[in-house]
């Protein structure tokens, strides 16, 4: 049984909804935020209208002692793609909405004035928010916390969300973030600040002794991967290096592939020697691949302490923006935080503005002072006027697509896919499966959900469709993967990865990831396949999912995603890098990768289509190339 | 019959597995409030408490056995704080 708690903001009504077969059919989390969404939405709504649909959907092991079972999807129409909007993020507040007896949280409508809702077990409430409207993120949770105990936990959106950028995010509880795709921007286009949740309940095991296996299994498996102690260490951060040595850093806008100085300033060991303090866990976590850090060195932020560092945060503010010095990173990723924005979008427009501005497409007396890579003074003031949606800001509060079009011959200095700001890496220092994801997945520029089980950031292409396989056949072997999939992916016996399948079965994974609850990023929670999480579910549930019914569910629900963005109007053209891509050679410091094919892009876009089945709902489009 | 724990807050994840474990061996239900051992996480600044409810605990060890930050010890008869 799922259990839907409705908050219509209009009038401030509530509704509980219990549902069947919803969680059979959809999994959960993203799966029946993705049902939901589709059936409750209009085709052509304004993303920032009433009428958009706020989701929040718990996972439907949240709650349990699996590896990271603690996350929650928060989705709706995007106000930065016009498409299918989510975002995911981890911490307790999914935990505690199972524990209140809720598993799916659907907002509708406009509250009249700035209002906050209160799940406190059964007790729902829509509160005022005039004491907190206009505040921080950090300054209203510490508010809604001494207002209502500090054992709850909060979804906040800052000033950027109650001004709608479009690509502002929900922050839970300070530092997590529903980060991508402008949830933000639509809890505030609905006059909500907060979504606050305590809950003492538990979420009902179907087969407490199943379960207990599953879980001894689980952990062991995380436990016991070669790839635990190093994520432990580094977390994410442990891709700093590599990400510098094979050239594919997003620097300066896309620009430039490594810097000569990135390890000593910005890699893994500098982080690790001169800034790490404590390892950080998500509830239910024993991977801990956050961190605390400290600053110890003389200057202004000596004593600063926050949590991270993240390997977007480096990425992002360190290559994109070309910031050298980590604690002005840390600054970067506070305002954020503060303000409620996507880290990757926020410094996607500042980047954006920053060539632009370089390459004399905007003036300076159109921004008020000059900007440039690497000066964290300018571009922190750039990205507080974005919050704010001050003078120049308000342009790139609209995401880079559409200041590309409102700043005449700037559009070519606009990074996004279906406009949604790229992070992470440049596809031209290796076009694979994660960077055909920018292409492939349902809510545009993406880092994180088409990223394969046997990744490797320095493994090599054999071909434009193959990656080099860069595990041994025991590993394969031992992959929990369906074995069929496993022979059309890596070929029989094991010789290669073909990208376009790979894309498909990763995405698919991922959503079964994304809809269970558990974490995707350590590498070793996607060792964790299908197989497991149908056992997981029929321990916890009583269902009868197997490793093949539980894919094809996932498929299904990817599809409805892709069905939701073709309804609001996608194009094949759509699936697009930008121009930059396909015109011009990324220079990195001893190798230069040159640029993409687009008819070697267009053949991996059309494999993938045929293996989802989704080339005839273009009616022939796909076929003009 | 309770444990006599050492707690090392530097090392503690803030995962909430002890409690995790806790509630499930002891309660039957995966529910942090209800375990004999409570951590408290301050998220603004990550420090994390440790409560130990003796009444509850039914000192079966499971909290240190499973920390994965290995954060929890038993302490030394003579280091007891009586």
């Amino acid at each position: 049984m799922t259990t839907l708690l409705k908050i219509n903001l209009n009038s401030g009504e509530t509704a509980i909804e219990k549902d069947e077969s919803l969680r059979r059919e959809y999994l959960g989390g993203l799966g029946v935020n993705t049902r939901l969404l589709y059936d409750l939405l209009a085709q052509g709504t304004d993303p920032l209208a009433p009428e958009n649909v706020l989701i929040f959907g718990a996972g439907s092991l949240t709650g349990v002692l699996l590896p990271t079972a603690c996350r929650t999807e928060v989705s709706a129409k995007s106000p930065l793609s016009g498409l299918f909007g989510t975002s995911n993020a981890g911490g307790e507040w999914g935990p505690r909405l199972r524990y209140a007896g809720f598993d799916h949280l659907v907002i509708t409508g406009r509250s009249p004035e700035p209002a906050y809702i209160v799940i406190d077990n059964e007790n729902i409430a829509v509160k005022s928010a005039a004491e907190i409207w206009g505040k921080d993120v950090w300054e209203a949770t510490d508010w809604l916390k001494e207002t209502h105990g500090h054992d709850f936990c909060a979804a906040v959106i800052g000033p950027a969300g109650e001004n709608m950028v479009r690509f502002a995010s929900i922050q839970n509880d300070y530092f997590a973030s529903w980060g991508r795709t402008g949830m933000g921007a639509v809890m505030g286009s609905k006059n909500l600040k907060a979504v606050i949740v305590r809950g003492s309940g538990s979420v009902p095991v179907h087969d407490p002794k199943g379960l207990n296996r599953i879980r001894r299994e689980a952990f062991q498996r995380v436990q016991e991967d070669p790839t635990f102690g190093i994520i432990r260490r580094y977390g994410s951060m442990v891709g700093s290096d590599p990400f510098n040595q094979i050239g594919s850093l997003p620097g300066h806008n896309f620009n430039r592939g490594s810097f000569d100085n990135w390890e000593q300033a910005r890699g893994r060991k500098a982080f690790e020697s001169g800034y790490k303090v404590k390892d950080v866990a998500c509830f239910s976590c024993p991977i801990a691949c956050c961190h605390w850090s400290r600053v110890e060195e003389e200057g202004p932020y000596e004593g600063y302490e926050t949590r991270g560092l993240e390997i977007t945060f480096v990425l992002e503010f360190g290559a994109k923006l070309g910031l050298e010095s980590v604690p002005e990173i840390f600054q970067c990723v506070e305002l954020c935080n503060r303000q409620g924005m996507d880290v990757i979008s926020a410094a996607g427009a500042a980047a954006y503005l920053a060539e632009s501005f370089q390459k004399r497409a905007v003036k300076e007396k159109e921004i008020g002072f000059p900007v440039s890579f690497g000066d964290f003074t300018s571009l922190y003031r750039l990205m507080e006027m974005i919050a704010a949606r001050e003078g120049i800001g308000d342009i790139l509060a609209h995401g880079v697509k559409r200041a590309g079009e409102m700043l005449p011959g700037t559009e070519r200095f606009a990074m996004h896919v279906k406009g949604v700001e790229m992070p992470t890496k440049d596809p031209r220092a290796k076009m694979d499966v994660w960077a055909l994801g920018y292409l492939t997945n349902t809510r545009g520029g993406d880092s994180l959900r088409t990223r394969s089980p046997v990744e490797a950031i320095k493994g090599g292409l054999v071909d434009h469709q193959t990656e080099a396989l860069e595990v041994d056949q025991e590993y394969i072997a031992r992959l929990d993967m369906p074995e069929d999939l496993k022979k059309k992916i890596f070929g029989d016996p094991p010789s290669g990865i073909n990208i376009p399948a790979m894309a498909v079965y990763s995405e698919n994974l991922i959503t079964i990831i994304n809809s269970t609850g558990l974490c995707i990023r350590p590498q070793v929670l996607r060792s964790l396949g299908p197989d497991f999480y149908a056992r997981a579910l029929n321990a916890l549930y009583g269902y009868e999912f197997d490793e093949l019914s539980i894919y094809r569910t996932a498929e299904n629900i990817y599809s409805l995603q892709h069905r939701f963005n073709r309804r609001e109007g996608e194009s094949f053209s759509s699936y697009q890098f930008p121009t930059r891509f396909y015109k011009e050679t990324l220079t990195a410091d001893g190798c230069t990768h040159l640029p993409l094919r687009p008819a070697q892009v267009l053949e991996n876009i059309r494999d993938y289509m045929n293996l989802r089945r989704w080339e005839q709902s273009w009616d022939g489009e796909h076929l003009k190339g | 019959m309770s444990l006599n724990l050492v707690f090392h807050p530097e090392r503690c994840l803030g995962c909430k597995i002890c409690a995790l474990t806790c509630s499930w061996q002891n309660e039957g239900v995966y529910q942090p409030d209800r375990a004999a051992i409570l951590i408290e996480v301050d998220e603004k600044t990550r420090r994390c408490r440790m409560q130990l409810d003796r009444n509850k605990c039914s000192a079966c060890k499971l909290c240190i056995k499973e920390c994965p930050g290995k954060a929890l010890e038993e302490a030394p008869e003579e280091k007891v704080e009586l």
